[in-house]
């Protein structure tokens, strides 16, 4: 049987995107967890990631640049039966933002938030973005970026981010193991995935990626939040860590609203309910 | 018959407190009131007051000369002089004497050690000037406050009210109006409409004067089943309640200017991508920051214009606090139904100012939500033919998938760059424009039918334009009023029935610069020849353009 998920629709990626490999994957695992479209709400900002819901067959919504994480929050307060997917880059993530990405995390929707994160701006041809190393030169930084990088891993684990983690688009097996595990985590789960740009990033190759990323041990405790936060502190030639850095179990955004008996979007309403309202004002 | 009272003094004085009790018993004694805050934005200190105009016919304007001034300090004691209606007295919790000025001290007083004792003193004194017994008072409790302390603002109360019995004041009686009232302000009424709607959600930032929408719901969620999120900035509010509204629950938010101007960004998503939103923009001073807790309406061409691109949105402005619950009633439908923004503008002085009105009846509202419910072979979501009733959302069937976008699309929401699918996608949103006219109310004509002036307002400012018309009227002039509370889109003949040879238009706007004599010209050709203008962060009076009109009249 065909994956219900995938659809043959032209995309415009660049041939070798990493892109190409996230979708994949996350196909392979809406279909392995056996949800069928109508399950499955994928939210995106703008940027070349975010094109992502155009190129599966699923709920989507394909939003503005960085307002993606509001978005999801309202959809999923709406209707949280939707399994709710976020996909997009690391500018529109990170950059325009993450503002939202920073309390998105604090009220812990249920949700898997993928990064792609290709440290440089796609769509918009090459400029740098929040992850590019301080002094990599870029089209538009011709004299080296003047920021510090941020460390997506480091801040998500700071702020109470329940689950961290960080995968590799090259490496299609521990994607998948980890889009699986952020799929049964009830909270946010956030992937940094890396993936190479070849068009605008001749820096972080597929090669660069591949030669620094390296697995967590099998004995690695993802609790210890003081052994996650040292562990996120690693990038570079020091070598990449990938695996789940982070995991605790914490009350979910709607959890926390013990008044609700159903999905906002199931209750019959009627202006009948404000009469007992317009009773108190008398 | 009506009577002003206003309470002054500095922010933490109390004067909310005394408003209040003075709301309660005027309304208990069945009569209608406009309350209005004027205070700074500060917490303490400072100058505020309260002006409360009391009547036995409901009331849309405040007036600011006062039958009766409670000062709760020496300043305010001293600035009461100027705010005085003729025969009107001042009550003051110093110890100072003058002609009209009746100190509340009293050995007595100063025996209740509690420190709002001259403010309970002076409630006890408007009781007895507006002629009620003695008995209203006897409610003047609050269950946040311990009983020791209700007991000595009753004390208080009582005292204040035995020494100005004894003081020579006009005595005037009211006629009680036949219904009930109920008692609320202008953003209360916004968030009552909602719930009305059938809202589900409300998301929202903080920003004065608008968190009363937000307050009101928060208090009310648990029985109305809504989720009432404080959003961490302005554009989160819009998304989360454009990712709501698109999942199908009526969604919601509301905030100011500084607010709306995040906003933007969302509400052409909003558009494009035919998510029914409502949004309230509640007005104050601007720009930047303002006048954070005053008045204005300064941001209509701003709200009709905001966002790029070109699409259908609908603009309405309720003229009263009644106004303000059926009109957001009908916005919800009217989003779902033509599955555009619709956006209200309310301004502070309609926000915060609370009144006595008509408990509101639910008989003739009807939510309509205009889904397809049923599953359909090849659904387009955006079909470009379809208007009304075509409208689904993720998991409403067993078998539609749905595509929310925010780039020119196709009819199933994915991304087109193609000439004829542009071109459909803009004729849509067009053509909803037109459609939309059909639905909106014309604007409301008051006063005579043989008018030679007719005054054109709009949102709070018709309310009170209403009261001036009256007022002209009753001193032997002709004049009527177009009072609009649908705004846009307008209809190039809405002027058409009311236009006359030989009359003068007069605009009247909490503006500078006569926004909506502006739009009344882009849409209809028609100029007003004159304007009355008020852009101090105070709301008009109905005296105020009375006074003004009579120089209009007598060019």
């Amino acid at each position: 049987m065909n994956n219900p998920f995938k659809l043959n629709t032209k995309t415009t990626w660049c041939p070798g995107c990493g892109n190409f490999s996230i979708l994949e994957c996350l196909n392979q695992t809406l279909e392995s967890l056996s949800l069928t479209p109508q399950d499955v709400l994928v939210v995106s900002g703008i940027g070349q990631a975010a094109k992502l819901p155009h190129y599966l067959h699923a709920h989507g919504m394909n939003t503005l640049h960085g307002r993606a994480v509001p978005a999801a929050m309202g959809a999923h307060v709406a209707n949280p039966k939707l399994k709710l997917i976020l996909t997009s880059g690391d500018g529109d993530t990170y950059g325009e933002g993450g503002n939202h990405l920073l309390h998105g995390i604090r009220r812990n929707l249920d949700i898997v938030h993928m990064v792609h994160d290709n440290q440089v701006y796609g769509l918009t041809k090459g400029q740098g973005s929040p992850t590019t190393a301080f002094g990599q030169v870029t089209r538009l930084q011709y004299d080296g970026m003047k920021s510090d990088p941020l460390n997506p891993m480091a801040f998500a684990i700071s702020i109470g981010c329940g689950f961290v983690a960080r995968s590799f688009s090259g490496d299609p097996e521990h994607l998948k193991s980890v889009l699986k595990a952020a799929m049964a985590y009830k909270g946010y789960a956030l992937i940094d995935i890396l993936q190479p740009c070849v068009s605008f990033n001749q820096v972080n190759t597929f090669k660069w990626y591949k030669d620094r990323v390296f697995k967590l041990p099998e004995t690695y405790d993802p609790h210890d939040k003081v052994r996650a936060f040292e562990m996120a502190q690693l990038f570079g030639d020091e070598g990449i860590p990938i695996g789940i850095l982070y995991e605790e179990t914490k009350t979910d955004f709607l959890g926390r609203f013990n008044h609700l008996e159903k999905p906002l979007v199931q209750y019959d309403r009627s202006p009948k309910a404000v009469e007992s309202l317009l009773d108190e004002l008398l | 018959m009506k009577k002003t009272i206003v309470i002054a003094g500095a922010a933490g004085e109390g004067i909310n407190t005394a408003a209040q009790f003075v709301e309660r018993m005027v309304k208990e004694k069945g009569l209608y009131f406009l309350s209005y805050k004027n205070y700074m934005s500060r917490v303490r200190g400072g100058y505020n007051f309260t002006t409360l105009t009391v009547s036995d016919i409901p009331v849309h304007s405040i007036c600011e000369e006062a039958d009766f001034f409670l000062a709760l300090n020496d300043e305010a004691t001293q600035s009461a002089r100027a705010h005085m209606a003729p025969n009107g007295m001042i009550a003051t919790t110093e110890a100072r004497t003058g002609e009209g000025i009746v100190s509340l001290k009293s050995e007595a007083l100063a025996a209740i050690k509690n420190k709002n004792s001259g403010t309970m003193a002076g409630v006890g004194a408007i009781a007895a000037y507006l002629g009620f017994d003695k008995e209203n008072l006897s409610h003047l409790e609050q269950a946040k406050w311990s009983e020791a302390i209700n007991q000595q603002n009753a004390e208080a109360a009582a005292l204040g009210y035995d020494l100005f019995k004894a003081v020579e004041h006009p005595a005037w009686q009211l006629k009680t109006p036949e219904k009930p009232q109920i008692m609320l302000n202008g953003n209360t009424a916004v968030a009552l409409g909602a719930i009305a709607a059938g809202a589900g959600f409300y998301c929202a930032y903080p920003m004065a004067p608008s968190t009363g929408i937000m307050a009101y719901l928060m208090k009310k969620q648990k029985e109305t089943h809504m989720l009432v999120e404080q959003a961490e900035d302005e554009i989160a509010a819009m998304m989360a309640a454009i990712g709501a509204a698109s999942n199908g629950v009526r969604a919601m938010t509301g905030t100011s200017g500084g607010g709306f101007s995040l906003m933007v960004e969302a509400l052409g998503f909003a558009a494009v991508s035919e998510v029914p939103l409502v949004a309230c923009n509640v007005q104050r001073p601007g720009p930047a920051t303002g006048l954070p807790t005053r008045t204005e309406q300064a941001d209509l061409l701003f709200t009709l214009f905001a966002s790029q691109g070109e699409f259908a949105r609908i603009v309405l402005a309720p003229t009263s606090v009644s106004d303000a619950f059926y009109t957001t009633f009908r916005a919800f439908n009217l989003a779902e139904k033509y599955q555009v923004p619709v956006l209200i503008l309310t301004d502070q002085y309609l926000a915060d100012s609370t009144v006595t009105t008509d408990r509101f009846n639910t008989e003739a509202l009807k939510i309509e939500r205009y889904v397809q419910a049923a599953p359909i072979d090849d659904y387009k979501r955006y079909d470009f033919e379809s208007y009304i009733g075509n409208r689904k959302y993720p998991g409403i069937d067993s078998q539609s998938v749905i595509m929310t976008d925010s780039h020119v699309h196709d009819v199933y929401g994915h991304v087109s760059e193609a000439k004829d699918v542009t071109i459909a996608l803009k004729k849509k949103m067009m053509h909803k424009m037109t459609m939309i006219l059909s639905d909106l109310n014309q604007p409301e004509l008051v006063g005579v039918s043989d008018y030679t002036h007719l005054l054109i307002a709009w949102g709070s400012t018709a309310g009170v334009v209403r009261e001036a018309v009256q007022l002209l009227n009753d001193n032997g002039q002709k004049t009527a009023a177009l009072c609009f509370s649908d705004i846009y889109p307008m209809a190039e003949n809405v002027l058409d029935d009311y236009m006359k040879p030989g009359i003068t238009l007069v605009n009247v706007e909490g503006n500078a610069t006569n926004q909506f004599g502006k739009l009344l010209r882009m849409e209809t050709g028609v100029k007003y020849t004159h304007s009355i203008n008020r852009y101090d962060g105070r709301p008009f009076t109905a005296k105020g353009i009375m006074q003004s009109m009579e120089v209009i009249i007598n060019e």
